[in-house]
């Protein structure tokens, strides 16, 4: 998933479950340090880390996100580290947290920030204005469905061609 | 006045075993998007 800079001041990340979430220790999603509420955006070339704060949109606790100064982030690739868990306890990780349990189930999320503007379409890809640009898996459709399910408020922002 | 036998019968139904509120196994799965502002 690459995102181009162009001229926004703010990068966005929004991140749904396929199912509700439910409570770690006061909060939905906890950074790779365990930090609540977070999560951590990790610039891989030079290990940098950087602590996102992340709030639930409407209330079914499957939809959360959160933005950082673009200006603070340099070029180049993340991962999204951070845990969560359904109401019932099966844990996931994106990506790694200091202190794992062990038994989670790992997702790799992650994105590359790059200058200048998007500017491609092609066949079989996603590009939503506003600088996103990535690939949809049709073979997945937890992924399809969980992609497009966004609030109004984001349906304004996001046009979405396939 | 004899005194009448009797014998009700009735049927207990088996008790249903206790499950817990979900048998949800499956961790979540989790997509992302990103986008300027």
């Amino acid at each position: 998933m690459i995102f181009y800079r162009g001229n926004y001041t703010q990068l966005w990340l929004v991140l749904t479950s396929d199912e509700p979430l439910g409570i770690l220790d006061t909060d939905y999603l906890e950074d790779y340090f365990g930090a609540d509420g977070f999560v951590t955006l990790r610039h891989l070339p030079t290990g940098n880390t950087y602590q996102m704060p992340m709030v639930a949109v409407g209330t079914g606790n499957t939809m959360f996100r959160g933005f950082y100064n673009l200006n603070l982030l340099p070029d180049g690739l993340f991962q999204i580290e951070a845990r969560v868990r359904d109401p019932v306890g099966n844990y996931t990780i994106l990506n790694q947290v200091l202190n794992p349990f062990g038994n989670e189930r790992v997702l790799a999320l992650g994105f590359e920030i790059r200058p200048g503007e998007a500017v491609s379409l092609f066949a079989g890809s996603l590009l939503v204005m506003g600088g996103f640009e990535g690939h949809l898996n049709w073979d997945n459709p937890a992924y399809f469905a969980g992609l497009l399910r966004v609030d109004d408020e984001l349906e304004g922002r996001l046009s979405v061609f396939v | 006045m004899r005194s009448r036998l009797i014998i009700a019968r009735f049927t207990v139904s088996r008790r249903r075993r206790f499950r817990p509120a979900s048998s949800d196994t499956t961790p979540p799965t989790l997509v992302m998007a990103v986008y300027g502002g």
